[in-house]
């Protein structure tokens, strides 16, 4: 379970940031990159933010998994706050986003390993579901083969693989499917899925329609940092009147922006 | 300690020893620039060495009572290549300039009337006066004093081991601080002890400016930190298990560079079959040995604390390695203050960071360090290794330090 409840979260922008910024008029010390929003993942959902480039997504999922505190508003994980107890949020959940990286010097196997140890695994457990993983995700091959050897994808698969080493009962995933093959991402949907049908809470972002669409129980557009509007994709289509999320996506993005795009 | 911090231990001394270019750059190029430069040194130094073993020790002693110089007679081989001259009624006045200016090598004065005083189990003393800014001098005097009056005192207590009451027989006290016999600058001798606790702290904090900055700085710099920030682990724990495993690296790459030094030097004493004795006559004791591990490991874990911190504090390795030149430069400077200082140490000076271990180094090397000295520094380490734990680990829960690229 996932609560987030009134969230809000601005960084202060550095003076380097601000110098990058082209407008001059635009130029605010702090940038509000989520503000006010709320929603709830509950146990066997896969919940999408969906939204453009820079609607706060990725802030959203950092500040559910304890790396950003709020700067307003609250989140709990599993029932237990965030800000009040981030390494139990932490031992719960799975977090992958493309700028966590993996050791590049390590295997998968010793990297697996050593993630499992921090997250008080045993061992023979560790092993159990090293191979599993593995196994699915085709890295067995490359098991013992440096990570910075891999191909993108298949790092990518690692660092899945790594994540959920210690079963977390909450996924928290960034744009999960970003970079992969066709067949990779698939085989990555499909699992989610899987752990979907396990019972997990489960949260991703994404910015492609297909994936909201196919993937996800319930979604949540994300314009400005804000909620534009949420629910299921039967329930989305039926507010905008469209046909595909596509055109309802679009639809709610220009009633935001006042019919202009 | 914690499964966690074990982890992240093994795992960092496991990246760095499995890293061919960080092992070569860590402990072989060291050993080996460190062995270039000693034989060179070597070499300058073989003349004195020579010196020291070819001189004849002169010592004056005054008021020597007739007990010990029969037990010299006895035990000549204690005054082997000494000149003795026995004087009366003498104070060191008459023997300070020629102390000083290296015609002399000790004075000795025994308390009036010793022979009677120890036979009546009273106090007695023998007063010693050297100039510990000369080698010879300093050799003269660990000489006297350890081997010719320990034998000599052995002797007494022995005659005396009816009375269990006489545990000391005599005092020992060196009076050179008081007399004008010690000149400072006439310290070209002092070179060997004098440069090693100078190297061993900036190879020290030679070895772990590479290891840190790449493991701190870098593991931002690639995103590797993050994933780790997202465990359940302790901040203070990843902290602490990466200066305790980058703490071990530097120690060893400076014990790399140090036995590149003593081999050189070992090397060098093959050449001079009659030197061997050169350390070892100077007599380091097992609480010297303590005392030099023990300064090493607070000298380590401070130097790693604060490349922790400036790297914790830096985007990337090349931004870390701005903050570090000037950082390096103070260290040097620091370590390098003490070199000709031959007087012992007043103790405020081992509750400074850095300096107090570094003057503590050297006051192993020149038989001044205490008890109380050493725990003095010890103090002042734990403070301030507490101190760098928590900043960092405020750094490490703050995001402005963790996502400085995005
Ligand atoms: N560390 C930061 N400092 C300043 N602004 C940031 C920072 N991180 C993100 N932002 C800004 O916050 C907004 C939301 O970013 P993000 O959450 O990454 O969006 P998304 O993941 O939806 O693309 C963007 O405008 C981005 O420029
Ligand atoms: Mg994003």
């Amino acid at each position: 379970m996932i609560e987030v409840s009134k969230l809000k979260k601005s960084y202060k922008l550095s003076k380097k940031q601000l110098a990058m910024i082209a407008d001059r008029h635009a130029r605010q010390k702090v940038k509000i990159a989520v503000n006010d929003l709320s929603f709830t993942v509950r146990p066997g959902t896969i919940f999408g933010l969906l939204g453009p480039n820079g609607a706060g997504k990725t802030t959203t999922l950092r500040c559910i998994s304890t790396l950003l505190k709020p700067t307003d508003g609250t989140v709990r994980v599993m029932g237990i706050d965030a800000e009040e107890a981030p390494e139990k949020v932490r031992a719960s959940i799975a977090f992958l986003t493309n700028d966590l990286k993996l050791d590049k010097h390590f295997t998968p196997l010793d990297t697996l390993r050593f993630f499992a140890d921090l997250h008080r695994v045993p061992k023979a457990v560790t092993e159990e579901r090293a191979c599993a993983l593995f196994d699915y995700f085709d890295i067995t091959p490359f098991k013992d083969k440096k990570i910075g050897e891999l191909s993108q994808g298949m790092m990518q698969k690692v660092a899945i693989a790594v994540s959920l080493i210690h079963d977390p009962p909450v996924i928290i995933f960034d744009e999960p499917t970003n970079g992969l093959d066709i067949i990779t991402a698939r085989k990555v949907t499909d699992y989610l899925k899987m752990l979907r049908d396990q019972g997990k809470t489960i949260i991703i972002s994404t910015h492609i329609m297909t994936v909201a669409e196919k993937l996800c129980d319930e979604i949540a557009v994300i314009l400005n940092g804000s909620l534009a509007a949420s629910g299921t994709v039967a329930s989305l289509l039926e507010q905008t009147g469209q046909k595909d999320l596509d055109d309802a996506f679009f639809e709610i993005y220009q009633a935001q922006n006042g019919g202009v795009s | 300690m914690s499964q966690a911090l074990k982890s992240i231990i093994a795992r960092e001394l496991k990246r760095i020893f499995t890293d061919r270019r960080i092992v070569i750059t860590l402990f072989l190029v060291p050993a080996l620039s460190i062995g270039i430069i000693y034989s060179v040194m070597g070499y300058l130094s073989m003349n004195f060495i020579k010196d020291v073993e070819a001189h004849v020790s002169t010592y004056v002693i005054s008021d020597a009572p007739e007990s010990f110089k029969v037990f010299l007679t006895q035990n000549p081989d204690l005054t082997e290549g000494v000149e003795l001259t026995y004087v009366s009624g003498e104070t060191v006045d008459t023997y300070a300039p020629s102390i000083k200016g290296g015609s002399l090598d000790m004075f000795a004065r025994f308390s009036d009337d010793f022979d009677t005083r120890i036979e009546s189990v009273e106090s007695a003393s023998v007063y010693t006066y050297y100039n510990y800014g000369e080698d010879y001098s300093e050799a003269s005097f660990h000489h006297f004093v350890n081997d010719v009056l320990d034998a000599y005192r052995n002797e007494i207590l022995t005659a005396r081991f009816e009375n269990p009451n006489a545990i000391m027989a005599f005092k020992v006290e060196d009076l050179s601080e008081t007399a004008e016999t010690v000149n400072e600058d006439k310290a070209s001798g002092k070179i060997l002890s004098t440069i090693i606790p100078m190297l061993i702290s900036i190879f020290l904090f030679a070895g772990a400016m590479s290891v840190v900055m790449d493991s701190i700085a870098g593991e931002k710099e690639r995103g590797t930190l993050a994933t780790l920030l997202v465990t359940p682990v302790k901040r203070e724990a990843i902290a602490i298990g990466k200066m305790i495993s980058h703490g071990i690296i530097a120690t060893l790459s400076a014990l790399s560079s140090i036995a590149g030094m003593l081999l050189t030097l070992g090397i060098l004493m093959l050449f001079m079959p009659n030197e061997l004795d050169i350390g070892v006559s100077l007599g380091y004791s097992a609480l010297d040995i303590v005392y030099l591990i023990g300064l090493v490991i607070m000298l380590v874990g401070i130097y790693v604390g604060i490349i922790s911190l400036l790297s914790a504090l830096s985007k990337n390795v090349k931004e870390a390695g701005t903050y570090m030149t000037p950082v390096y430069m103070f260290i040097m400077v620091v370590s390098f203050l003490n070199m000709y200082a031959f007087n012992a140490e007043p103790i405020w000076k081992y509750a400074i960071p850095i300096y107090g271990q570094i003057v503590g180094l050297k006051e192993i090397f020149m038989y001044q360090i205490t008890p109380v000295k050493f725990f003095v520094a010890f103090a002042n380490a734990a403070v301030t290794w507490t101190v760098l734990v928590l900043w960092i680990r405020n750094l490490f829960n703050n995001e402005k330090v963790i996502f400085t690229s995005s």
